[in-house]
């Protein structure tokens, strides 16, 4: 897996973002003046909003941290971090979370400005999915979900660590030699720069030897507010996106349709799969929803909602278009769909046989 | 081309963060925000606040924006950040009721002992019915659970306390959903389901908490209106599940509590 290339040319930009998120606009404001009358319409804005205001607060501090990361971390400081050799990092970075918790909204951000100032992709990636899964936050909703059952948290957090592991190397291997991360991203390695947003500062604050501290100060922390301004504005907009179409799928799809199918084999995960998907709900509650669900449906398909949630929804499928290339989204996708399903159905062969 | 340049010469951001920060203020000066969040995420709403804030001073102190840093990628994504403020406005006073009821209920309503690993159990209470002495201590020691004051309970009290009514007078306010043909199958005509939502995070984690009212309900009233049901609380037991069930219920419309929802 290549970290930066700088001299990688950046393609002409597709216009089929632009054209679909015209669409979507268009539809959104539409669907508003059309309907807003309609009392299935009133509950969708009461839970479109309320993802909002819960999740927009932890994106904003994501956004501060990775500005805060852009502007006051070097490039070289960043590496003398990062242990030495190609798997190291992937099983430190899973397990950041236990001493930085961070969420899923909140991450993606972070890690944008991670990778531009040279984490290794693969590390990035096990960062970006053991971060919101395997942390004490999670630990505790989870278990305070299962009536203080320490099994079923502990279980989470070893499988979401196993996965975030597993999958890094998976795409270690898969995408060796291949653009990972964003040209954007890694265009401009001299100045650690990744955004046209403030003119080049970062060089001229790392080398303004002859500016007072306190100045210097100041001026690093507008060059991190202005990044970080930069990045909700950037990854606020696929958070929206991602919350109107989980706010439509709470809205609309009934819950009970998901135990029907309780005593196939197999079936139950996969809808819970999709469900985890389509709900995009944060990773400190999703746990509360699995666990309604332990008299209905198996052990194995809770832990493929808990599982999935925290790693893969609408909204991060979107928001990892802020830092990774197409090829990598789809890797990405098809990897973690498939690992949460396999070990999922493990557990399940478990249950059932043993 | 003029109406290009016109647009890419607004400073966008100004007016995103402001709307955004007038929204977050809103909510925290009128406590509207209870009606998204549970109360404890007044703080995580502060600090998305003082970030904006900061946001828009750097906005404010900003140079004047040209093509470069305002395209119409920017005006875009403005216009979709400012799409929940929108849909904000239809918001008003509105909360989960009926439909989310029917989308989000799975099965009949039913109680785990095992919900509240410090509840006592059906032996405890009548271990203290017989000895007073043994109340008062355990009564001291651990207040919630024996404390027999039924006054100002709440449906989530007869979820975290599974045993503790049994056999009670019991008063609770909630929406009563009437004519659910799944429950008439289960338990018959003349059963409701009197509910509330339970707020872990946002509403978007709501989840129903309910009990059976088994008795009749007045004639006339609406589905998934607001109630104050007084009578006896009967559990039926199920293996380490328990069915919660009102019985001989004196129902009487009432108006919406201030929080609709439970936490």
């Amino acid at each position: 897996m290549s970290t930066c290339q700088p001299t990688q040319t950046v393609k002409p930009r597709s216009r089929i973002p632009l054209i679909l998120s015209l669409l979507f606009i268009g539809g959104a404001y539409l669907l508003l003046i059309l309907y807003h009358r309609q009392e299935s319409i009133k509950t969708f804005s009461v839970v479109f909003c309320a993802i909002m205001f819960e999740a927009a607060p932890f994106m904003l501090l994501g956004s501060l941290i990775g500005g805060i990361i852009e502007a006051f971390v070097s490039r070289e400081r960043l590496n003398r971090l990062i242990p030495a050799g190609r798997v190291l990092p992937i099983f430190i970075a899973a397990g950041l979370g236990l001493i930085l918790p961070i969420c899923e909204c909140a991450i993606v951000p972070v890690v944008r400005r991670l990778c531009g100032k040279g984490l290794p992709p693969a590390a990035a990636i096990a960062y970006l999915l053991g971060g919101p899964a395997v942390n004490p936050l999670v630990a505790f909703s989870t278990a305070l979900a299962y009536q203080w059952d320490w099994r079923i948290a502990g279980l989470r957090l070893l499988l979401g660590y196993t996965l975030a592991v597993g999958i890094a190397l998976i795409l270690q291997r898969l995408l060796s030699g291949k653009p990972v991360l964003l040209a954007s991203i890694t265009a401009h390695p001299a100045h650690n720069h990744s955004c046209s947003c403030c003119a080049h500062t970062h060089s001229h604050l790392e080398s303004a030897t002859s500016t007072s501290p306190a100045r210097l100060f100041v001026r690093k922390l507008y060059a991190a507010l202005t990044h970080a301004s930069e990045d909700f504005l950037t990854a606020g907009h696929y958070l929206v996106i991602g919350a109107f179409i989980a706010a439509l799928a709470q809205t609309y799809i009934d819950r009970e349709f998901f135990t029907r199918f309780s005593s196939y084999p197999v079936l139950p995960t996969l809808l819970l799969i999709a469900l985890a998907v389509l709900l995009n709900l944060c990773s400190e509650t999703d746990a509360f929803i699995a666990a309604s669900l332990r008299n209905l449906l198996p052990l194995s398909s809770q832990l493929a909602f808990m599982l999935t949630g925290p790693i893969f929804d609408l909204k991060l499928l979107l928001m990892y278009q802020q830092v990774f290339t197409r090829r990598t989204i789809i890797a990405l996708a098809l990897t973690i769909l498939l690992s949460v399903f396999t070990v999922s159905s493990i557990i399940e062969m478990l249950e059932r046989y043993c | 081309m003029r109406l290009n340049k016109l647009l890419n010469s607004i400073p966008w951001k100004i007016p995103l963060y402001t709307f955004w920060l007038s929204v977050i203020v809103k909510l925290l000066y009128s406590g509207e925000y209870t009606l998204f969040l549970r109360p404890e995420f007044a703080f995580i709403l502060i600090g998305g606040g003082v970030a904006l804030l900061a946001f828009l001073l750097t906005a404010l102190l900003a140079p004047a924006p040209d093509a470069a840093h305002n395209s119409s990628g920017t005006i875009l994504r403005v216009a979709i950040l400012l799409l929940p403020l929108f849909y904000f406005l239809n918001t008003q006073g509105q909360y989960l009721g009926g439909d989310s009821y029917a989308k989000r209920r799975i099965g009949p309503p039913t109680i785990n002992r095992s919900q509240n690993a410090t509840a006592a159990t059906p032996a405890d209470y009548s271990e203290v019915a017989d000895n007073p002495d043994l109340e008062g201590e355990l009564l001291a020691q651990y207040p919630q659970t024996f404390d027999r004051n039924t006054e100002a309970i709440t449906i989530l009290d007869l979820y975290d306390f599974p045993d503790k009514y049994t056999g009670q007078q019991i008063s609770l306010i909630g929406m009563l959903h009437t004519d659910d043909p799944e429950i008439a199958a289960e338990y018959g005509d003349g059963v409701a389901i009197l509910y509330r939502f339970v707020i872990t995070c946002c509403v978007a984690d709501a989840l129903p908490a309910a009990v059976l009212v088994s008795g009749q309900t007045p004639p006339g009233l609406l589905s998934d209106s607001w109630v104050e049901i007084s009578g006896t609380y009967a559990p039926i037991t199920k293996g380490d599940q328990l069915i919660p069930v009102i019985k001989d219920p004196v129902i009487k419309e009432t108006a919406q509590p201030a929080q609709p929802y439970l936490y």
